[in-house]
């Protein structure tokens, strides 16, 4: 790509600006990155699910000023001091990894002296089971996201290799290709039986 | 992994990200691809099956298989999209078999399993074909529910939850709300895909349908950057695992309908950009002042209702202006280096102006961030006790 010019012809050119649309996608993902992971959230580590409680109680009550009644968020002085040791209680995430066990939640509607409480429990079992799925599918997505897409995406020859991008079929580059490739079977074999199922089963087995 | 672990050749450890994903984490993922695409399947069947739900349409587990798809279309896209890799695949192939070819003992049960599991990852992940092995597995639940093909009332669903995701997403596309609604889509176009291969094959599909999967979300965007340099082109999605020949629908057009698409995106993108710059600016000095460390955010009245959800709806406000910066960016670049279209000069600085804008929002959550933080937790508290 030209800066220079109205736009950039020729096969120079174009490798130029793949380079620098490639370098510039790789800026916007990893402010992305970084994005969110100053934003993720995390409800509060040990004692999720009581503090959720006691806060929904106090919101019930017309309670807002959480800072006052007890610890359950506890702001350092420093705003700049903000880490994982101190007790970081929520962040911002578009998709919030869920930390609460979904029957916790939904067991606390649940009224043992119903007389629908046979009813209930059943509905709050086949919700808890829909919720776990759905959860599942939200933490893979997370895996994904941080270990099993980078590592593909950045598969290529080392930097330090003699062999370009697009030469043609040389010895040089067979052998850098499968030197990689080498490296990477463990890699796909895991990858493999994440794909399949069947990490977890021969490890049962 | 060496192939990223080969970048990083200093005593220097690598990046977190560029560290090999460990067995167990891959292990958590391996479960919940294909199973979890068949056990939502069965759940899925198996709510129709009772009467409990009526006519209730469980939507969150069609967003959670919609997910799932979503993943393996990634990773498939990835996968063939290095052009490194498919290579290197092929020569090492190519170097095993003639090793095995050239032994002259009789052939070593160690290296014989060895091949064997090549062949396994050939067919299974190194061909792109996980989605395809997703889509094509048994769905049978087993019990009293009837086979996933002659289950009509799970055709059905399948057919209503795809329809209603696809209708909820593609209205909040290109609206200022908008955020992770074009990556949520190729998850709906992945499930019609699967609908369609559960759908007995002597069963007509839905012309109208498969004319709405091909109209709506392509006219607004007919290809989506899904991360690095990689796209998703639904029209051409469809074409691959769901072809039906329906009048009016020209599947030759697509690169057509692309090009026009980033001619237009061209003219637009400067204007945009600049409207968007503003309204970032905005934003960003309305919550320099409202999200700062100042006597009004952290006194005694600072957790009034009014205050809490003034600055929880800033910070969202935030959110949503960086991924709509982010989505003009990717969508503008992808579009160019997909079709080989050279960027114009007059491109740049917006480019660069919306980079900044991300920057700026990225700086100031950061610097802002108790403010950012002591808002948002009772945001969501408020939102649990409304649910």
């Amino acid at each position: 790509m030209s800066t220079t010019g109205e736009t950039a012809n020729g096969g120079s050119g174009l490798g130029q600006q793949d380079e620098l649309v490639q370098r510039l996608l790789t800026l916007v993902h990893a402010h992305e990155s970084s994005l969110s992971k100053m934003s993720t959230v995390s409800l509060a580590a040990s004692n999720g699910l009581q503090s959720i409680q006691a806060k929904s109680q106090a919101l019930k009550k017309g309670v807002y000023d959480y800072e006052e009644n007890n610890s359950f968020l506890q702001l350092d002085s420093n705003l700049d001091n903000y880490t994982s040791t101190q007790s970081l209680v929520a962040q911002i995430s578009l998709a919030v990894p869920e930390k609460v066990c979904p029957q916790h939640i939904v067991g606390n509607f649940l009224n043992t002296n119903s007389e629908r409480f046979a009813v209930e429990n059943e509905a709050i079992k086949c919700i808890s089971a829909l919720s776990y799925l759905c959860d599942e599918a939200n933490e893979l997505e997370e895996v994904s996201q941080s270990a099993f897409l980078p590592s593909i995406l950045m598969f290529c020859p080392r930097p330090s290799s003699k062999i370009a991008e697009g030469d043609e079929i040389s010895e040089e580059r067979f052998d850098e290709l499968v030197l990689c490739m080498g490296n990477s079977m463990q890699f796909f074999q895991v990858g493999l039986m994440l794909i399949d199922g069947r990490f977890r089963q021969s490890t049962h087995d | 992994m060496g192939v990223s672990g080969n970048q990083h050749t200093t005593n220097s450890p690598p990046p977190p990200h560029l560290h090999p994903p460990q067995p167990q984490e891959l292990s958590n993922f391996c479960l919940r691809c294909r199973r979890i695409a068949r056990n939502i399947v069965c759940q899925i069947a198996g709510c129709k099956n009772d009467d409990a739900f009526g006519a209730v349409h469980v939507l969150p587990l069609a967003e959670a298989l919609c997910t799932v798809l979503r993943i393996l279309i990634t990773v498939d896209t990835a996968i063939s999209g290095n052009v490194d890799l498919v290579d290197a695949w092929t020569f090492y192939k190519n170097m095993v078999r003639s090793k095995s070819m050239s032994a002259v003992n009789p052939p070593n049960p160690e290296f014989e399993r060895f091949e064997r599991m090549l062949v396994e990852l050939d067919t299974n992940l190194l061909s792109s074909r996980s989605f395809l092995h997703c889509i094509e597995q048994n769905f049978n639940a087993g019990g009293d529910l009837p086979p996933a093909r002659q289950n009509t009332a799970l055709h059905s669903e399948l057919k209503a939850v795809l329809s209603i995701l696809y209708d909820k997403w593609c209205s909040i596309i290109n609206s200022p709300s908008e955020t992770t609604e074009r990556h949520n889509i190729i998850g709906v176009y992945g499930l019609y895909a699967l609908y369609r291969h559960i759908v007995p094959s002597k069963t007509a599909p839905d012309p109208k349908l498969y004319k709405r999967l091909w109209t709506v979300f392509p006219h607004k965007c007919p290809m989506i950057n899904i991360i690095g340099d990689l796209t998703f082109t639904p029209c051409e999605f469809l074409v691959k695992y769901a072809q039906f020949d329906v009048k009016g629908i020209d599947p030759n057009s697509v690169q057509t309908t692309t090009l026009n698409y980033a001619k237009k995106l061209d003219e637009a993108f400067p204007a945009q950009a600049a409207r968007f710059q503003k309204e970032a600016l905005a934003w960003i000095a309305l919550s320099d002042g409202e999200l700062s460390a100042s006597a009004r955010n952290f006194s005694k009245n600072s957790s009034t209702p009014q205050n809490i959800e003034m600055r929880g709806s800033l910070i969202l406000k935030g959110v949503v202006i960086a991924f709509r910066a982010s989505t003009m960016i990717r969508t503008l670049l992808s579009v160019h280096k997909s079709l080989g279209i050279p960027l114009q000069s007059k491109l740049i600085a917006p480019l660069r102006n919306l980079v900044e804008v991300l920057k700026a929002i990225e700086q100031l959550l950061g610097s802002r961030r108790r403010a950012a933080v002591a808002s948002v937790q009772p945001i969501a508290l408020k939102v649990c006790e409304g649910v």
